[in-house]
């Protein structure tokens, strides 16, 4: 227990908890208002675009003692937004999402990364347009404590990846009008469940 | 040096000797700010502005311009319709009173002839500060659709939201903003 307020950096504003080293492993719910995964891709060389999804959901275990854990997020593909809306309806079209057909997109992991006992990394599987491919996640400033106005214990982080679009079939706009790297950039808040 | 130069000039395909100033208009399809602030120290939290309007002027030959930009402050959008509600409110944008943030600059910085940066005054909530853009990626070729010369960059900037009188929610959201501009601009 010691061990682990050593080495929890204290946030700004918040009380570091102590992880209870007794018990396995500890669940947490997703905050969707403040994990909403950010993207970013090249236009016409020009420039980068970047978009959001406003809803994702799902459950984070971890148990730090074993350094084991899993995720499991889901994310509505309709939720999507970019600057314009009509950029959002090309973006949610066949050309690009497929929400209609394809309403969700999933990633799930049972292999988190550690060093020492924080997380640094998820290798996990992404499944858009129906297509399940590995994605490794790249995971910084994994930080816990408590919500300093609901006093919920609670954990933080930034996760990153760069993905190739056209591995999902996603191939609208390839080479140049619209680039095929796509970079997530997923904050992410997870509140303890009770028990 | 001289040879570089001359590469670089010739690069450009649009690059007229003697037309010295082109005039730019922002593409509001392709030019969005976001923002990024911590919250509670857990995560970093984005926001984007979608309605950019304004002009850009460029003398690369002279290595001169200027900037001048508004954004539609209500065009806020972070994925939350309630957050998105507090953020037009008066605690924060307070766009009511402050429909615009505008930036403008007539200093430019460029290496060679490709813009880096610029300083200038942008004004929010009606407070006008001095503010540094970095200017990375910057690059022009003739617009596939359009036919037209075109021009496109990833701009940086920080600032204090403190400084222009935004204190709600500190420190549990921070006063450290970091802003990302992409911006496409298509000569007239």
């Amino acid at each position: 227990m010691s061990r682990y307020l050593a080495v929890t950096p204290v946030a700004i504003g918040l009380f570091v908890i102590a992880g209870s080293a007794a018990a396995a492993a500890d669940t947490y719910t997703i905050d969707p208002v403040h994990s909403q995964p950010n993207f970013e891709v090249r236009h016409m060389g020009y420039s980068v675009q970047r978009g959001s999804f406003g809803k994702a959901t799902g459950k984070i275990t971890l148990d730090r003692a074993a350094k084991t854990g899993s995720v499991d997020v889901t994310i509505d593909a309709t939720s999507i937004k970019t600057i314009d809306p009509r950029l959002d309806k090309h973006v949610q079209s066949e050309d690009f999402f497929n929400v209609a057909k394809y309403p969700t997109i999933t990633f799930k992991s049972t292999k988190l990364i550690f060093e020492g006992d924080r997380v640094v990394g998820v290798d996990g599987e992404l499944t858009m347009l129906g297509i399940t491919k590995p994605v490794t996640l790249t995971v910084d400033n994994e930080v816990c404590g408590e919500h300093p106005i609901n006093h919920k214990p609670m954990c933080g982080a930034q996760a990153s990846a760069t993905v190739k679009r056209s591995d999902w079939g996603m191939k609208y706009g390839l080479p140049r009008a619209v680039g095929d790297d796509v970079h997530l950039i997923i904050p992410i808040e997870a509140y303890k469940d009770a028990g | 040096m001289r040879a570089g130069f001359m590469i670089a000039t010739f690069s450009m395909s649009f690059a007229v000797p003697g037309l010295a100033q082109e005039t730019y208009r922002v593409d509001p399809l392709h030019t969005a700010t976001t923002f990024s602030v911590s919250h509670l120290g857990l995560s970093m939290q984005r926001g984007s502005f979608g309605k950019t309007t304004g002009t850009v002027v460029l003398d690369r030959a002279a290595k001169k311009g200027s900037i001048d930009v508004a954004i539609d402050a209500a065009s806020v959008t972070s994925g939350s319709p309630s957050r998105e509600t507090l953020l037009r409110g008066e605690d924060y944008f307070n766009v009511g009173q402050f429909p615009n943030i505008t930036f403008k600059s007539e200093n430019l910085k460029f290496v060679g002839d490709t813009l880096v940066g610029a300083e200038g005054e942008v004004t929010i909530r009606g407070v006008t500060k001095p503010v540094v853009l970095s200017v990375a990626d910057f690059r022009c070729a003739i617009h596939p659709a359009t036919k037209r010369p075109a021009c496109g960059a990833e701009v940086t900037a920080s600032v204090k939201r403190s400084e222009f009188g935004m204190m709600k929610n500190q420190p549990s959201t921070g006063d450290d903003v970091s802003i990302l501009i992409a911006i496409e601009a298509i000569q007239q």
